[in-house]
């Protein structure tokens, strides 16, 4: 810990980029005030206790601070460790209990997925409409997928189309696309097989760890990592696609991180470190293959052609922004919002722990996307989209989805190199 | 800790804006300087009428009260040195009123500078004074700071900007200075003596400022020299010969190589010194400019020029020189930076001065300035817990600032005195002087409630 918050020169940079602080306008809602509370915490200026809890967990772990930082201080670990420390002194919501418990072991998500698709059938629209979950009405939430998207679609998918076979890819779901959004899974699934790659699902794969990491969850959060780790090393792979950010952010960082901070051996380390190096965010591999790729020039599902886009933080702070790919489509009206860059509030489930703040920030994103006029607004990220969608109103008549299922839509074919 | 009856006064006009909870005290008790004080309370006020509540209770009851706008003084202006409350203004952050017309805008203290630097541009107005906090401190923090920057060698500081202010005195009375008129001479210019008055006459809680019509362009120069006593000269020379760039920005090599290893964006390694220039105006105003600094450059064992026209080349130089105070961050624990000040002739020589007692004590500094209006920023990299280091590191700064009153400077460009310079204010300021000072501020505040503690 002391690397990760030692050398912070208090110059307030951080608060220029926090979106919390952005809102709240409060030093305590600040990176700076977190790293500052860690040091008085460990030099027993300052007791552990709920206020201290609040004061740390009041954070969207968007990264950003740490990316933006001059003096490389590592607050995402910091904070991730110091609210680990102080969910064991104080506890945590039950519910968010609950949810830790549940990304623990897949068989106790799938399960529990079942059970919540049922509510979803059975609880009436109305009451749906008022109960409230962080500020949201809850039929404002995405539906389930009927089967999770692991079931649907085989292990392993043969490319298509008939061109030479370019290689294999694995491909990390994550949960949402599993459980929520398959269509997701199934346009990431259909790009990389368009682009003549061998898709492997490995079935072993699990929660990627990241809710459990922000959630004190650190036990279980190692036996998924390694359970992870042992899925997705394969040398002979060019890649690891992932379509969430958070996920990819997860496999590229704190896999190999938590092995090393938890010594856990050589061996798994470098498996991790290798798994790091292949891991890629489905549209930076996309961009990889542009010049290949043929787009029509009819937009799909609206009369109203132009596309815009939301940058979730944990992909501007691990990958790269999937506005490059949309800005050199020549067939695709893509219009920017001037704040495309903004957290949208979302931050795993900040959202529903602190439904004012989380309002505040997206409702600044939901105006300027309206004034853009688009019809089709894209986003990587599962949990922004949640947030954002949940918002928008029905009039708004604006269409949320990955950028994948998009590029997918409006792809037309693939010329590769001497074909 | 305050009485009990104090407190639930303040509750009863702020509400739930008043916190005494230690965790939250303790994110009050710093600024961007080094030293510490926890306040007894943090209050955040919404309205003027709040603040003029808040003054008669602290004065009545003796408690010392000090402005706070986003935390990011150098100098520790913001700290609560003798306890009692901070009266954070972040919160109250409107902008009131943006007239380009008659070129003014109405702000309340909390307004980030950078925020209305955004609801100016689409009229084609900015408010000169930059500095390198300015996407994150405030227009309160700035005016009672009076804050510089690099673009304040053309068009001067926060000071020269200010044509009016609302402010509450100690004892809660509530009083106007200035009007909405770029020119007014009526009764004494109390706007100037507020502006770096660091929260110890009253509290700013509206402002009017000045603003000016963007210039149609910008060219940036990137400069190189094979050592730095000629990148120096090179500094006097041009100001000298009538040119005035916007900004003259100067980093000596261990600066450079200490942005370059944070930022790795391919700056010049090997140069003894670098100028980054900026000039502006019309387009033939900044290419004629441009040219006599190319060739006035020439005379002083120059490696290389770089131009930058393009916005987004531009933005990356001046995103490097940004990034310099929290680069010193990573090679120390601590740093310490001060902003002495000389008449631009000066500056080779006050340059060598504060190399030779860097030198001396074997400390680990660099020496990074706005150059053109002879505002040095001595950095030194250290560690508080080391004695002996940072007993050194005192010693190197209080001859720096003898060096600096040598050479008719003086101790602050632009940072304030604060906690950092208070002891040093008889190298500049005689007795008869400061006892001006002192008379003024008894006049104003005979409680001394008003950031007690610091230089006055």
């Amino acid at each position: 810990m002391r690397e990760s918050s030692g050398n912070c020169g208090k110059c307030g940079i951080c608060l220029s980029v926090c979106p919390v602080y952005k809102v709240l306008k409060e030093e305590q809602a600040s990176p700076r005030a977190r790293v500052q509370l860690i040091r008085a915490f460990e030099d027993k200026r300052l007791d552990s206790s709920p206020l201290l809890k609040e004061l740390i967990a009041k954070c969207l772990m968007c990264g950003t601070c740490a990316a933006t930082c001059p003096s490389g201080v590592d607050h995402y670990s910091a904070f991730m460790e110091m609210r680990s420390r102080l969910i064991d002194d104080h506890g945590d919501r039950f519910e968010i209990r609950g949810l830790v418990y549940l990304l623990a072991r897949e068989g106790r998500l799938r399960t529990a997925m079942g059970m919540a698709r049922l509510g979803q059938g059975v609880l009436p629209d109305r009451l749906a409409a008022r109960f409230k979950l962080g500020k949201i009405a809850v039929d404002r939430f995405p539906k389930l997928n009927s089967k999770p998207l692991r079931k649907t679609v085989p292990q392993e998918i043969d490319p298509a189309g008939d061109g030479p076979e370019r290689g294999t890819v694995l491909y990390f779901t994550g949960c949402a696309s599993n459980y929520i959004y398959a269509e997701t899974g199934e346009a990431v699934v259909g790009l990389l097989s368009r682009l003549g790659y061998r898709v492997i699902i490995p079935p072993e794969q699990t929660c990627c760890s990241v809710p459990m990491l922000y959630h004190g969850g650190v036990e279980q959060a190692l036996t998924n990592i390694e359970r992870n780790i042992d899925a997705f090393y394969r040398e002979d792979i060019e890649a690891v696609i992932v379509d969430c950010p958070t996920c990819g952010s997860a496999l590229k960082h704190e896999f190999s991180a938590m092995m090393k901070r938890f010594d856990k051996g050589e061996a798994i380390q470098e498996k991790a470190a290798v798994i790091a190096e292949k891991t890629i965010d489905v549209m930076s591999f996309v961009y990889r293959h542009l010049a290949e790729m043929r787009f029509s020039g009819q937009a799909p599902e609206t009369a109203d052609g132009a596309v815009s886009y939301h940058l979730p933080c944990h992909l501007k702070n691990s990958f790269v922004s999937a506005e490059r790919v949309l800005a050199e489509i020549e067939e695709i009206d893509y219009v920017a919002t001037g704040d495309v860059a903004e957290c949208c509030g979302g931050g795993g489930t900040f959202f529903y722990e602190y439904p004012e703040v989380a309002e505040k920030i997206a409702g600044s994103k939901i105006d300027n996307v309206r004034r853009t006029g688009a019809k089709i607004w894209l986003t990587d990220c599962p949990v922004c989209r949640i947030n954002l969608s949940a918002r928008l109103e029905p009039t708004d008549e604006i269409t949320m989805m990955h950028p994948a299922r998009y590029l997918l839509a409006r792809l037309v074919d693939v010329v590769v190199d001497g074909n | 800790m305050l009485e009990h009856a104090v407190k639930s006064e303040l509750i009863t006009i702020v509400g739930d804006r008043f916190t005494d909870a230690p965790e939250i005290l303790a994110c009050y008790a710093y600024d961007s300087f080094l030293e510490e004080s926890m306040p007894d309370a943090v209050i955040f006020p919404q309205s003027t009428e709040e603040v003029a509540r808040i003054m008669r209770v602290a004065d009545r009851a003796g408690v010392p009260v000090t402005a706070r706008g986003a935390g990011t003084s150098v100098c520790g202006a913001p700290i609560a040195a003798e306890h009692g409350i901070v009266l954070c203004f972040s919160k109250m952050d409107k902008i009131l009123e943006v007239n380009t017309a008659d070129r003014y805008v109405v702000v309340q203290p909390g307004v980030i500078n950078g925020e209305l630097q955004k609801a100016l541009a689409p009229s084609g107005f900015f408010f000169p004074p930059d500095p390198g906090s300015m996407n994150f401190s405030t227009i309160g923090g700035n005016v009672a700071l009076n804050a510089g920057g690099p673009r304040c060698l053309k068009y001067g500081v926060t000071k020269d900007y200010v044509l009016g202010m609302q402010v509450v005195l100690a004892s809660g009375k509530v009083v106007r200075f200035g009007s909405k008129n770029i020119k007014d001479v009526t009764g004494y210019n109390f706007t100037s003596l507020f502006c770096g008055s660091e929260g110890t006459l009253g509290m700013i809680t509206e402002v009017t400022l000045k603003v000016i019509a963007k210039p149609e362009t910008t060219q940036t120069l990137l400069v190189t020299f094979a050592d730095l006593d000629s990148t120096a000269k090179a500094v006097s020379d041009i100001i000298g010969s009538g040119i005035l760039p916007v900004s003259m920005e100067l980093l000596d090599k261990m600066t450079m190589n200490a942005i370059e290893d944070a930022v790795n964006m391919g700056l010049p390694r090997e140069a003894g010194g670098t100028l980054l220039i900026e000039v502006d105006g019309t387009r033939e105003a900044c290419d004629r400019e441009r040219s006599q600094i190319v060739a006035k450059v020439q005379e002083h064992n120059v490696l290389a020029v770089e131009e930058a026209q393009e916005e987004a080349a531009r933005n990356r130089l001046w995103t490097a020189r940004r990034a310099a105070y929290g680069v010193f961050a990573k090679i120390a624990p601590d740093i310490l930076s001060e902003d002495v000040t000389v008449p631009v002739s000066k500056v080779p020589e006050m340059i060598r001065r504060i190399y030779e007692i860097t030198g001396k004590y074997n400390l680990k500094a660099g020496v990074l300035a706005h150059a053109g209006d002879g505002n040095m920023h001595p950095l030194i990299c250290a560690d508080r817990k080391n004695r002996e280091e940072w007993q050194l590191v005192k010693k190197a700064f209080r001859e720096i600032f003898v060096a600096g009153a040598e050479l008719d400077g003086t101790l602050s460009g632009e940072h304030g005195i604060g906690l950092a310079k208070a002891e040093f204010l008889p190298l500049v300021m005689d007795q008869q002087s400061r006892d001006f000072m002192e008379l003024i501020k008894k006049a104003v505040d005979p409680n001394n409630i008003l950031n007690p503690g610091k230089f006055v």
